[in-house]
């Protein structure tokens, strides 16, 4: 199949399409030469009826070939040229891409994109600092605390009789006022009775009452 | 005539007269590939127009070491299995090489007038567009144009799992399929073209 004086379709009667003509359905013979087997086979009835009884589908390998007469390309690249020219709507992918080319980058642009890199850490950073600055006042006591002060748990009198059922296990945290005088904060939540309304879960009836207890206030 | 590598380097630049050129080179093998998945002239015109405008607007990111048929193909088969999803329009029109004899014949499950081998090439194309498009209505477009690469263009297996972005294996179980399904439906519908075994 080296002949090169021949055009492929020249190179190819029956005899040579029928030697190659395994290769041919291995697809093994290269372009130029497939196509003028292919050419051969389907204007040549013997050949065309070898082929199709191995493989049927051949029946399509005509398609191959299909070209569009020069006439009915007309207007085909104005089209194109006008398409090049409308502006066209890019991806937030392609724009992003186009955003970071090398050629894109100015001075200006690096600068900025520093500024907000350098302010984006910044805030966090603030944040964290300045929380570790926060005045000791207000910090939790604990039971060792020599500030910490007891005091009785409030009455249950406040606690309207009707209103409520016994009281629920009742937490008291002692905390510091920002003038650093110690405080108790009684919290008590209390089962309501009653049915519970409609469409609202058991917490419902869950009423809780904070108690800020101040011994050095006067009234 | 400047080589395709010189045309996609200049087209890269923004040269337009190049780009031309490259889509003069490029734009049968477009069409056919779209017009055998599609099965509709104007439709495959439409997608070729499109595939060379995204080629445009994409083709300084081409990377001149890699190949450059399976990247820019791969932007045809997209639009055309797109299209070719949304039916538009009937994919059992060859509009451009239509033949009503050969349909009315095909329609009919009789043998088309002039099918035979000799008769004249166009018209026998016609008629096994007309048959073609009529059995690969049970394909899926992944298949149709696994097929079409495959079988009809005759792309590699390789070449083929890049444009579609699928591994080489998806590709040769598509074609299977693609293959059983177009036998099938020769066989049932125009038996008079099926040579194979039965």
């Amino acid at each position: 199949m080296t002949d090169t004086k021949k055009t492929p379709t020249e190179l190819f009667d029956c005899d040579r399409v029928n030697a190659y003509l395994d290769s041919y359905l291995l697809d093994q013979v290269p372009p130029p030469e497939r196509r003028g087997m292919r050419l051969h086979i389907h204007g040549c009835p013997s050949c065309h009826e070898k082929v199709t009884s191995r493989d049927p589908l051949q029946l399509f390998a005509p398609l191959a070939d299909q070209t569009l007469p020069e006439d009915r390309w007309e207007g085909f690249w104005s089209g194109v040229r006008s398409g090049m020219a409308r502006p066209r709507r890019e991806g937030i992918a392609a724009r992003a891409a186009r955003w970071l080319e090398p050629a894109a980058w100015t001075p200006a642009r690096a600068a900025g994109v520093i500024a907000l890199a350098a302010a984006l850490f910044a805030v966090p950073a603030l944040m964290v600092v300045l929380r570790s600055f926060e005045p000791e006042a207000g910090r939790p006591l604990t039971a060792r605390d020599p500030d910490a002060v007891t005091a009785p748990a409030p009455a249950a009198a406040f606690v309207r009789a009707g209103e409520a059922r016994d009281p629920l296990p009742q937490t008291v945290e002692q905390v510091r006022t920002p003038d650093a005088r110690p405080v108790q904060v009684y919290s008590m939540r209390y089962d309501q009775e009653g049915p519970v309304p409609q469409g609202e879960g058991a917490d419902a009836r869950v009423t809780e009452l904070v108690l800020i207890v101040d011994a050095g206030l006067e009234l | 005539m400047v080589d395709e590598r010189t045309l996609i380097r200049l087209s890269r630049t923004g040269d337009q007269r190049a780009f031309e050129q490259l889509v003069g080179l490029k734009r049968e093998k477009a069409f056919r590939i779209a017009f055998n998945i599609v099965g509709d002239e104007d439709d495959a015109k439409d997608i070729a127009q499109q595939a060379f405008i995204r080629l445009w607007s994409v083709i300084r990111t081409f990377d001149e070491n890699s190949r450059f048929d399976p990247w820019f193909f791969r932007i045809v088969v997209n639009l055309a299995i797109d299209c070719y999803r949304k039916g538009k329009r009937s994919p059992t029109v060859g509009a451009g090489s239509f033949d009503p004899d050969a349909e009315a014949a095909a329609g009919s499950g009789m043998p088309p007038r002039g099918a035979l081998p000799g008769a004249d090439a166009e018209l026998m194309r016609a008629e096994l567009r007309s048959v073609f498009n009529r059995i690969a209505e049970a394909l899926t477009p992944a298949q149709r144009a696994v097929f079409t690469l495959r079988e009809i263009e005759g792309v590699a297996t390789e070449d083929i799992a890049t444009i579609m972005g699928v591994r080489s294996s998806t590709v040769r179980n598509h074609l299977l399929q693609a293959r059983r399904v177009l036998q099938d439906g020769l066989r049932k519908s125009y038996p008079e073209y099926f040579r194979g075994r039965r």
